[in-house]
C-alpha cells in the first residue's frame, strides 16, 4: 500500500493521524472492492476444497500484481524497491485484516471449521481486498506535492491489464456459470466470443474516448508491436486469458477436464478477464499517449 | 523516509500476518496430504422427544482426513417398536479436520442403539 501523497519532504515524519487515515482510506477501497466476494459462497467452498499450494499460489500472484500496480500506476514518487516491497506487505497485511473482519462479521469464521479451511478463507478473500486497498492509495489519493505522473510503458500496462483481467475474473470464475457457458457453448459461439472480447477491449482503451482512455488519434500512439492499439488489444487479450487459465486451474475447475472443455472455460471467462484488462488500463494510460505525441 | 510508531506497528503486524499466513499454507501444502476420511458418532442417550412428535438423536460428523468432502451422505438405522427404521442426511461440504453438528429423526425412541454409517461422498 502506497504511504501519504502529502509528505512534503524526504525526511519528515508523517503524523500518526495521517497514517491513521491512509489505512482507514484503504480498508474501506478494500471493502468497496472486496465486499463481493466477501459474499459469495463458492468462494468460502473453494477455501475448504482447494489445496493449501494453490491457494498459496494465488495469493503469491495477488501479491505480484499489488507491487506491480503500486510500481506503476497513479502518482509515484521516489521509491526504493525495498519500500515498495514493505508497501505491498502492509497493503497484504491490511487486506487480510479486513477480510477476517468482515468474514467473521458474517458468522464465516466458526472455529469448528478448522484452522485449515479458515486461514484458507482468509487467505483466498483478502485478495479482492487487497485489490481495493491498492487502488486506494494509488488511484483514490491526492497527489503528493511535487509528483507527477509518468507515462507507463507497455509491459506496465500489461501488468495492469494482468490485475484487471484478475480482480473482475475473480469475481465469477468461482460460480457454477463458467461450468455452464463453459460446457455449452459450440466453437462458433466461442469465436465470436474472442472476437466480441478483442473488440470491447479496444474500443474501451482506443475508441470511445473514456478519461484514462487513449482516443482520438491512432497515429500518436506508441510504434512498438505492443504500444500500436491492434497490438496491445491482442497482448492484453492473450494476458487476460492466461489470466482466466492460471485461475480455472488455481480454483480446481480444470480437474478432470478435456482440452476442447477447457478451451470453453478459458474463452468465456475471458470475455470477463478482458474486459477487467481493458478497465484496468484506463487507470493508468492517460497520458502515456499524450507524453509519446510530445517526444515525437 | 521516516516512519512514524503507528506506521512501524503497522508495518510489524502485516509481516507476522503474511508470513503466518504464507509459511501456514506451504507448510499444510507439503504435509497433509491424506485423503477425507469422515468418521459419524451418535449420542443416543442425548436423543429426546421432538416439539412435532417423533425422536431426534443428535449426530456428530467428523472430517478428520487431510482433505474436503462434499456430498456426504449419513445414514442411521435404529429399531422402533420392534421395527427397523433408517434415516438419512447430506452434509453439502465438509473440510479437512472439521466437524458438524446433526439431528438424526425417528418416528419414535429406538428400542436399542442408533448405529450410524457414512454412506459415500464426492472427493471435490
Amino acid at each position: 500500500m502506497a504511504r501519504s501523497r502529502k509528505r512534503s519532504s524526504a525526511g519528515a515524519r508523517r503524523s500518526v493521524r495521517q497514517t491513521a487515515l491512509d489505512h482507514l482510506r484503504a480498508a474501506a477501497g478494500g471493502l468497496l472492492v472486496g465486499l463481493p466476494l466477501l459474499w459469495t459462497m463458492e468462494m468460502w467452498e473453494h477455501a475448504a476444497t482447494q489445496p493449501p499450494l494453490k491457494l498459496l499460489f494465488l495469493f503469491g500472484l495477488a501479491f505480484a500484481i499489488v507491487v506491480g500496480f503500486n510500481a506503476v500506476s497513479g502518482f509515484r514518487r521516489e521509491r526504493t524497491w525495498l519500500e515498495l516491497l514493505e508497501d505491498a506487505i502492509q497493503g497484504m497485511g491490511l487486506s487480510i485484516v479486513v477480510a477476517a473482519a468482515m468474514l467473521y462479521v458474517l458468522g464465516r469464521l466458526e472455529p469448528e471449521l478448522g484452522l485449515a479451511t479458515l486461514v484458507g478463507r482468509v487467505g483466498l478473500l483478502s485478495i479482492p481486498v487487497a485489490f481495493g486497498t491498492a487502488l486506494a492509495s494509488t488511484v483514490l489519493s491526492e497527489p503528493e506535492e511535487g509528483s507527477h505522473r509518468e507515462p507507463v510503458g507497455p509491459i506496465g500496462r500489461l501488468l495492469v491489464a494482468a490485475g484487471g483481467a484478475l480482480y473482475l475474473a475473480l469475481n465469477v470464475a468461482p460460480t457454477d456459470e463458467v461450468r455452464i457457458l463453459g460446457a455449452e457453448a459450440d466453437v462458433p459461439l466461442l469465436l465470436l466470443a474472442i472476437v466480441a472480447s478483442l473488440l470491447i477491449s479496444l474500443a474501451i482503451v482506443f475508441v470511445i474516448e473514456l478519461p484514462g482512455g487513449r482516443g482520438g488519434s491512432w497515429s500518436a500512439q506508441g510504434r512498438g508491436p505492443i504500444e500500436q492499439p491492434v497490438g496491445e488489444t491482442v497482448a492484453a487479450y492473450a494476458t487476460a486469458q492466461l489470466v482466466s487459465l492460471l485461475l480455472i486451474f488455481s480454483l480446481g475447475l480444470a480437474d478432470g477436464l478435456g482440452a476442447r472443455a477447457l478451451a470453453g472455460y478459458v474463452v468465456m471467462l475471458g470475455t470477463v478477464a478482458s474486459f477487467g484488462s481493458a478497465a484496468g488500463r484506463l487507470l493508468v494510460s492517460g497520458e502515456a499517449g499524450e507524453t509519446q505525441e510530445a517526444a515525437t | 523516509m521516516k516512519r512514524n510508531w503507528l506506521e512501524w506497528g503497522i508495518l510489524a503486524i502485516s509481516v507476522a500476518l503474511v508470513v503466518g499466513l504464507v509459511g501456514y499454507l506451504l507448510i499444510s501444502g507439503f504435509t497433509s496430504a491424506g485423503p477425507a476420511e469422515i468418521r459419524a458418532e451418535v449420542t443416543p442417550n442425548e436423543g429426546g422427544a421432538g416439539p412435532t412428535g417423533g425422536w431426534f438423536v443428535p449426530l456428530t460428523v467428523r472430517n478428520v482426513g487431510g482433505k474436503a468432502a462434499v456430498s456426504i451422505v449419513v445414514e442411521g438405522t435404529a429399531t422402533i417398536a420392534g421395527v427397523e427404521e433408517s434415516s438419512e442426511l447430506t452434509v453439502d461440504l465438509l473440510a479437512a479436520d472439521s466437524e458438524v453438528e446433526l439431528v438424526l429423526g425417528f418416528s419414535g425412541q429406538p428400542d436399542g442403539g442408533v448405529q450410524v454409517r457414512v454412506v459415500g461422498f464426492e472427493m471435490p
